[in-house]
């Protein structure tokens, strides 16, 4: 996702165009999956944090 | 026996009015590990509470303590942990303001005027009334700069000369006096604890609050500080929370004696004041019997 | 000759045969037990192993690459599209100074403030509170092109309409590397022990100047840590650069306010893709390059904070 995001913004697109937007779109997608995995991985934290204290 | 009716008679009227009555009077203590000497000066005081209790988060810590502070004495407070002596002593200051689930009911008269009225500035009442702490605190600077902190953030003039002055009240200047660019970190306990009191006089305070001040250093740092104890009096009133009671017998004029209360139902405890009086007196011929087991060793 | 009592061979047969037991006992460990610790430790050093080598694979690899190339001309010349051995990356290290500067200008004002007031003056059991904490935590976990396109969306044009200039891209790394500065500082400032607060405020000091004359000065050495191995990151971060605009050739020394500027991973990126052979040569020596200054920046922050830090 990465790689397309940055191939297709160094490219020539206009701003209103529809490749625009998807620049945006996967980068929310990005977004929100990082976010889950960290929310899961302060969770596990939290639960083995717990464990010991 | 006309000596004693006659101090208690200065005294009562002394309390009334709020001033300093009559001559000092020198009553001597005559049991064992009691020196004498305890000078009753005049009855002015410093502090009035009435009722006073704390609670952390609703539960009590210390419930319905009501007794008088005297100017230019030092009051020392003692009882088994957990009997709130901490606690008691932190609301002189309003150093419980910290801890954001306390809560102070009853009242707290400092020279008259409500501790915790709602137009008193807790900023200001610690101005007047300074505090040492258990474990020496010194701050991560040199000696100077720490006894200088207190009189430049409160915009005190003469910063040199106070430090000088209060590195001598505290009986360290001379000590110090060579290397006072050296970073605080760098001196024994006990000098750090005197540094602590140095820091507390450089902004001459009214009232001295001592939270169990020598339970971190050795015998004969204790000794040094109690020594300054007896002299700082002159100048500051003194109160000090002690586990040790030998202490407070071997400083204090008056002694008041809190103990752990047990709710064997609700399963929470607080402390009560038991018995507040002359330290003499508490030592030698207590009237309740609970302080009598304390100071007899009895109990813990 | 001592009087020998009934059952004395006996004791002293017992003692001996305890004896022998304890020392049997003492010296006996499960084969398959013993086995395994061995194989476990070996993996281990594998593990590190491998992560060294790879390290040691780019800086080598790096290294022989680019040695050809090695020069002055390397920082004082512009980059060329027809003379590798007049490349250079100039343009490139003018940009990543203005943008070093631009960030730390950003960040270090911005990220204190707010780790000063997570840890003083925000009430940590408030539901809101909690919910900054968690957040800050995952934006300091986004990927970095995440960051390229809200530079692009927000800076470059959007609301702030910087246009494609040195200032959105320092903008732009300023928030990339915010978060991490601001939990940097939050650790230093929450190492500071309450004892000290709790002396200073019983002088009568106010909360500011508890915090601003005794709790900030103790808590330098941390944060300039964490700035500076934020600013590490900063340096080393294409692709967030790419979106905002640092145009991948540039010919003249960047101006932090107006027109086109280049950046250190960008120029080399640039000069890696090129066909030809020699420029992956200058490519890989602007990798050494920028190597030696990550080295140098990360040495100095450690240097830094075993130097003035604080053993309470």
């Amino acid at each position: 996702m990465t790689a397309f995001i940055g191939k297709t913004a160094t490219g020539d697109i206009g701003t209103g165009t529809v490749t625009y937007d998807t620049i945006f779109a996967v980068g929310a997608l990005l977004f929100v999956m990082t976010l889950a995995m960290n929310a899961l991985a302060i969770r596990l934290v939290r639960r083995f944090r717990e464990v010991y204290e | 026996m006309l000596e004693k009716v006659a101090d208690q008679a200065r005294r009562t009227a002394g309390a009334a009015t709020g001033r300093t009555v009559g001559p000092e009077i020198d009553v001597s203590g005559v049991a064992e590990g009691v020196t004498h000497g305890h000078a009753i000066k005049g009855a002015g005081t410093v502090f009035d509470l009435d009722g006073l209790t704390v609670s952390y988060a609703g539960k009590p810590a210390v419930k319905d303590v009501s007794m008088g502070i005297h100017e230019k004495e030092i009051t020392a407070l003692i009882g088994p942990s957990g009997c709130g002596k901490s606690t008691l002593i932190r609301c002189l200051n309003r150093m419980n303001d910290l801890i954001p689930s306390a809560s102070v009911e009853g009242r707290c008269l400092y020279h008259g005027h409500n501790l915790y009225g709602p137009d008193v500035d807790p900023v200001e009442v610690r101005k007047r009334i300074g505090m040492v702490f258990q474990k020496p605190n010194p701050f991560p600077k040199s000696i100077f700069d720490n006894v200088a902190f207190g009189p430049r953030v409160l915009g005190l003039p003469d910063v040199k000369e106070r430090v000088e002055r209060a590195l001598r009240s505290a009986a360290l200047w001379d000590e110090v006096k060579d290397r006072l660019d050296e970073n605080a970190y760098g001196m024994s306990g006990g000098q750090q604890q005197r540094l602590c009191i140095a820091r507390c006089i450089a902004v001459d305070p009214d009232v001295i609050l001592m939270d169990e001040p020598c339970s971190a250093l050795d015998p004969i740092s204790t000794g040094r500080i109690e020594d300054l104890m007896l002299e700082l009096k002159q100048q500051y009133s003194i109160v000090i929370v002690t586990h040790n009671m030998q202490q407070a017998a071997r400083v204090s004029n008056r002694t008041a004696f809190l103990i752990v209360e047990l709710d064997a139902e609700e399963e929470s405890r607080w402390g009560q004041l038991v018995e507040y009086d002359e330290t003499d007196k508490i030592f030698t011929n207590p009237s309740d019997s609970r302080t009598e087991d304390y100071v007899t060793g009895k109990v813990g | 000759m001592s009087p020998r009592l009934p059952g004395s061979e006996r004791t002293r047969l017992a003692t001996a045969g305890a004896q022998a037991a304890v020392a049997e006992s003492l010296r006996a460990q499960p084969r398959g037990d013993k086995a395994r610790g061995t194989l476990f430790f070996a993996v281990l050093l594998l593990a590190v192993g491998i992560a060294l080598l790879g390290l040691a694979a780019v800086i080598i690899q790096s290294a022989i690459k680019g040695a050809p190339s090695f020069g002055t001309h390397l920082i004082t010349d512009g980059p060329s599209t027809i003379f590798p051995e007049k490349a250079g990356f100039r343009p490139a290290i003018i940009g990543t100074l203005y943008l070093i500067g631009g960030v730390i200008l950003f960040v270090v004002p911005i990220g204190v403030g707010a780790a000063v007031y997570l840890e003083e003056y925000a009430n940590s059991e408030r539901w809101w509170n909690r919910v900054i904490d968690l957040n800050i935590q995952n934006l300091a976990a986004v990927p970095s092109i995440i960051y390229g396109i809200l530079g692009l969306a927000f800076i470059v044009r959007g609301p702030l309409d910087l246009g494609f200039i040195a200032l959105a891209g320092a903008l732009t790394l300023s928030l990339l590397v915010l978060p991490t500065v601001i939990i940097a500082a939050r650790e230093a400032i929450r190492a500071v022990p309450p004892s000290i607060r709790e002396g200073s405020l019983a002088l009568g000091a106010t909360r500011w100047q508890t915090i601003s004359r005794q709790i900030l000065p103790a808590s330098i050495p941390g944060i300039a840590t964490g700035v500076i191995l934020a600013l590490s990151r900063a340096i080393g971060e294409a692709a967030p650069l790419l979106l905002v605009g640092a145009a991948t050739f540039v010919t003249f020394d960047p101006q932090p306010l107006s027109g086109g500027y280049s950046a250190m991973p960008v120029q080399i990126f640039n000069y890696a893709l090129r066909p030809q052979d020699e420029f992956k040569v200058v490519a890989a020596a602007g990798v050494i390059l920028i190597l030696i200054v990550l080295l140098a920046m990360n040495s100095f922050a450690i240097w830094l904070r075993n130097r003035y830090e604080q053993r309470w």
